[in-house]
């Protein structure tokens, strides 16, 4: 309305002067003697009616010409859009910014993200506020690194970098929270809560698609609007659901395996490019192909130089989507590790310490060999955790048999690493394996003729350290002169890695609970094998002692971005976080107040005198390029909300104006009144009876 | 004389001021007439007067007097010259006491003491002139006739009956005209004074029987001013002197449908009268009697 068109709304009730000018001067109808009704014969008995008609036709015109003039004048307007946007008299506004991990991604026009148009469009809408309008500014993401007072302000200015200052993260958005916390600002703002909550989402579906909101919010004076932002379809998105280190040992100069778990959305296979980089700028870079709605689990090799804190950072390429490309693993590499040779007698494991530990100090292998007595090997392992006891048949046997018998199971159970072989001085023609093992031996066998070894089970991760590029082991030569074979159970968990090709096993790997048992039917020696001549022993020797039973493994804690730990390790309550890659972090707390992550990275935890690698990966689902269509949203369930799509931030901007301009009517109102002129010409001109070409004929006067 | 006696020799419709401005008019007439006296009108029958008719040839009996001897010189027969017989004329003024001749809009006087004034005065030039007037009323019928009057006494009485009218009755000029032709005898001079609001054919049906039967007829149409030009404005609802339903009226509606029918009304009742041989003359009520009167004289 411009300046001084409301006085001609004030003049509105002038309007009525033509009823008042009619009630007061109308022509009352006089009686009159005439001569004769020759003249007259014949007009329309219906005339007093029609008559009277027209002069209501007429007044209305009248009334309405001077109204719709004057409203015409006054330059009013409709404010539909005000209405769409929820805007109420007294301006409370709360604005719910989605900055969780699909908004990373970019608009049709490849210009902008679905986040930097939504915080341009917030922004917008903040300035298009009244003066003594009051807004807050909430993300669907709870970033602890953003610094957004969540009460109602009146300062734009601030509330605009607010807004400018909310970052992209990985994690999925809570929308519900968000929502019942804007209700609450609201509610605490005003009695009645009356206001609106304006939502700048794309209204991804692993968001927004399901229903249950309406338990939360019971405020019926507030308008919710949801501008949704247009996504474009993900194509062939594959994601990095996982990506986790194996239960070997993680000690320094050995390597170790990170198996990252990829999924394939999309109907055709994906080739993708798989990157790793660690924090001593190592780079591998492999082609995995993944199938159509598959899964695959590909490998990335680690190797720590040196004890600490270590990570890697591994990535995918060459897909639709890339927030669920990446994942950061964290662990913590210690310094040494003892594998214990119970016995008296050393030269019973053959060449065994000399390929785990040269020189007999962890150079190189970072284990150290400690010959342990079968009386004080239990107590030492509890104080050493050794990467692997090794022992012969008989010792195993007898611990077994001893006061402390089921001691031995219970290592093996709890992660520990076990290796039985027979003793290299004593043939033994029969023995008997305690039960709990669930494998026996056979009496010795001695060819004339040695053996050839061959490789049973060339899938096992046991090989992986000789495996050539073609995923074939390399072990070529070996010879078995005597053996026991070796009786595995047939089941799952029990893994053939060495036999003769006679249907004999010579070595095998059985798991027993959280820990593996190698039982060799042959010892580590050139009288009984040509194997230990090998260089290939050596990795041999390093997987059956760093296989399984990695104390670190319960050193590392992973969590999906936006997400709370189930539960934190140790028992002490207060923990520091420093980060090692990712977002800059040196948070210390208790452990109540654990922050929460939304963007992957590698943390350190230190919980009392422990520290653990905490990785933090992006929300996979964020990766799902199904979004809410239609005109409702499936969360919001039987709560009133209305949708306006925005193709980009100036759809926005022109709406915000036309909330403030509104329609103007003054066109069309002026139309309407000159109609009404019209209408006032027409029937304030009196009509003529004429003669028709009948009534003449009989001479009549007809209307 | 006593001013009651000068009050009582006054008459409404014939004051001294319209007598004295019609005493020096007369009328006359285009046909011969029948008359018992000599007057100023021509006979149908052969006299002695001074307007020669035609030549015929001496007969005995014939006054020798009444020979042209000039003719009788020239061609030696004896030729008698015929003169027209000069007569006085028989005037009957048929008047009009419809109800709707009550009627008054925009007129000085309603369309019956208008329609009295022209009666009077008609009536007293025939008989200054010396022929003899009669005065006849009519309204569905003849109402009221008088005998011819040949002077200012034997007008009295009609004068006084002027005065007396009151209109009450609808009209029927048709049939009125029919019943004053069968009533008039020979040939006269018969003045119709009405509004004539009646279909036109059906009046001119009645003056064409009075012009059938010889009678010199003259039509004073009255009508009011306001019956002509319908000043009036506004809605109205008018009610008739005659017997009609009440009919309501705007009247800016219907002016031009009115004015119409009204023209066409008096076109065709002027050309009716004209054609048949009548004297048409259209007064409204405005016209003054006189000038009015002026129409139908001539200067003696």
């Amino acid at each position: 309305m411009i300046v001084g068109a409301g006085i001609f709304l004030m003049l509105l009730p002038l309007a009525a002067a033509p009823v008042v000018f009619h009630l007061l001067m109308r022509q009352k109808r006089r009686e009159r003697v005439y001569s004769t009704p020759m003249f007259f014969h014949q007009i329309d008995p219906k005339m007093r009616a029609r008559k009277r008609l027209q002069e209501i036709l007429l007044l209305i015109s009248r009334v309405l010409l001077i109204a719709l003039g004057l409203l015409a004048l006054s330059r009013l307007s409709i404010n539909t859009v005000r209405d769409v946007l929820g805007f109420g008299e007294r301006q409370m506004v709360v604005l719910v910014v989605d900055n969780s991990g699909s908004m990373n991604t970019k608009m049709a026009d490849g210009k902008n993200t679905k986040l930097q148009t939504a915080k341009k469009s917030a922004q917008q809408l903040l300035s298009a506020l009244d003066d003594d309008a009051k807004a807050a500014v909430l993300t669907l993401v709870d970033d602890p690194q953003l610094e957004i007072s969540s009460d109602m302000k009146g300062d734009k200015t601030r509330l605009a970098e607010a807004i400018g200052s909310i970052a992209p993260t990985e994690a999925t958005g809570k929308p519900a929270t968000a929502l019942q916390q804007a209700v609450s600002i609201l509610m605490a703002a005003s009695s009645t809560g009356a206001g609106s909550v304006h939502v700048f989402s794309d209204l991804q579906s692993t968001e927004w698609g399901q229903g249950g909101i309406d338990r939360v919010i019971d405020s019926e004076h507030v308008r919710i609007v949801f501008h949704r932002l247009p996504s474009v379809p993900v194509q062939a998105n594959v994601s990095l659901v996982s990506a986790g280190l194996s239960n070997r040992r993680v000690l320094p100069k050995q390597p170790n395996t990170v198996f990252v778990e990829l999924r394939n959305d999309a109907e055709d296979p994906v080739q993708v490019r798989l990157n790793s980089q660690d924090d001593q700028r190592k780079q591998t870079t492999n082609v995995v192909t993944v199938p159509g709605k598959g899964r695959v689990t590909a490998k990335v090799t680690i190797q720590p130089e040196s004890k600490g804190s270590h990570w890697v950072r591994i990535w995918i390429e060459g897909d639709g989507y890339a927030d669920d490309n990446q994942a950061v693993l964290a662990y913590v590499c210690g310094s040494t590790a003892k594998f214990f040779l119970v016995g008296a007698d050393v030269s019973e494991f053959g060449r065994l310490p000399l390929a785990l530990s040269p020189f007999g100090d962890g150079r190189f292998t970072s284990l150290v060999p400690e010959v342990v007595g079968s009386d004080s090997v239990r107590e030492r392992t509890q104080q050493a955790q050794p990467a692997l006891a090794a022992m012969n048949w008989t010792e195993a046997a007898r611990i077994s048999e001893g006061t402390s018998g089921q001691w031995l199971e219970q290592y093996v159970n709890a992660g520990g690493n076990l290796l039985i072989l027979p003793p290299s001085r004593q043939a033994m023609d029969a023995v008997r394996l305690p039960s709990w093992i669930g494998a026996e031996v056979s009496a010795l066998v001695d060819p004339v003729e040695q053996v050839r070894c061959t490789v049973l089970s060339e899938s096992s991760d046991f090989w992986d350290n000789l495996r050539l590029p073609g995923g074939s082991v390399r072990l070529v030569g070996a010879f078995c002169r005597k053996y026991h074979p070796v009786l595995l159970p047939e089941d799952a968990r029990t893994v053939p890695l060495l036999g003769t090709g006679r249907q004999e096993v010579l070595l095998g790997i059985l798991e027993r609970g959280k820990g593996r048992i190698v039982c060799s039917g042959m010892a580590f020696s050139s009288k009984w094998t040509l194997l230990t001549n090998m260089p290939e022993f050596v990795p041999m020797a390093q997987s059956m002692a760093l296989a399984s039973g990695s104390p670190e493994a319960d050193d590392r804690l992973s969590l999906i971005a936006g997400e709370a730990p189930a539960s934190l390790p140790g028992s002490a309550d207060d923990i520091r976080v420093v980060s090692l890659v990712g977002d800059p972090m040196d948070w210390s707390g208790r452990r109540d107040r654990f922050p929460q992550f939304v963007r992957s990275g590698g943390y350190v935890m230190r919980v009392g005198e422990k520290t653990y690698g905490l990785s933090v990966q992006g929300a996979v689902d964020e990766g799902s390029g199904e979004f809410v269509a239609g005109r409702s949203v499936p969360l919001m369930g039987e709560i009133e909300h209305s949708i306006v799509s925005m193709e980009d931030s100036d759809e926005l901007k022109q709406s915000l104006v036309a909330s403030h301009t509104g329609i103007e009517l003054y066109l069309p109102l002026l139309l309407l009144a000159m109609m009404a002129m019209m209408a006032e010409g027409v029937l304030g001109t009196p009509r003529q009876f004429k003669l028709t070409q009948s009534a003449t004929q009989k001479g009549e006067v007809a209307s | 004389m006593s001013p009651k006696q000068e009050h009582q020799t006054t008459y409404k419709f014939l004051p001294n001021q319209l007598a004295e401005r019609l005493r020096k008019l007369g009328v006359a007439v285009k046909k011969q007439m029948d008359g018992g006296m000599t007057g100023l009108h021509k006979s149908p029958t052969f006299g002695s007067s001074v307007e020669f008719a035609e030549y015929r040839s001496y007969v005995p009996g014939d006054p020798t007097g009444r020979i042209d001897w000039a003719v009788y010189a020239r061609t030696d027969r004896y030729m008698i010259r015929q003169f027209h017989d000069e007569v006085s004329v028989n005037s009957h003024v048929i008047l009009d006491v419809s109800e709707s001749m009550r009627y008054q809009q925009d007129g000085p006087m309603t369309k019956m003491d208008y329609a009295c004034f022209l009666a009077a005065g008609f009536m007293y030039m025939m008989i200054q002139q010396g022929d003899t007037a009669s005065l006849m009323t009519f309204d569905r019928e003849i109402c009221e006739r008088h005998e011819p009057a040949g002077s200012l006494s034997g007008l009295r009485p009609m004068l006084r009956a002027l005065e007396e009218i009151g209109p009450t009755e609808p009209g029927d000029i048709e049939q009125s005209l029919h019943d004053a032709a069968e009533i008039v005898p020979g040939r006269a001079l018969v003045v119709i004074i009405s509004d004539l609001l009646q279909e036109p054919t059906e009046v001119l049906r009645g003056i064409g029987h009075l012009l059938h039967d010889g009678k010199d007829v003259t039509v004073f149409h009255v009508l009011d001013h306001g019956e002509i030009h319908l000043p009036m404005k506004g809605v109205f609802d008018i009610k008739f002197l005659e017997k009609a339903p009440k009919m309501m009226v705007d009247i800016a509606q219907v002016r031009d449908a009115y004015l119409d029918r009204v023209h066409r009304y008096l076109d065709q009742l002027r050309a009716g009268c004209t054609n048949q041989g009548a004297d048409y003359f259209l007064f409204d009520t405005k016209t003054d009697v006189r000038d009015a009167l002026l129409k139908r004289s001539v200067k003696q």
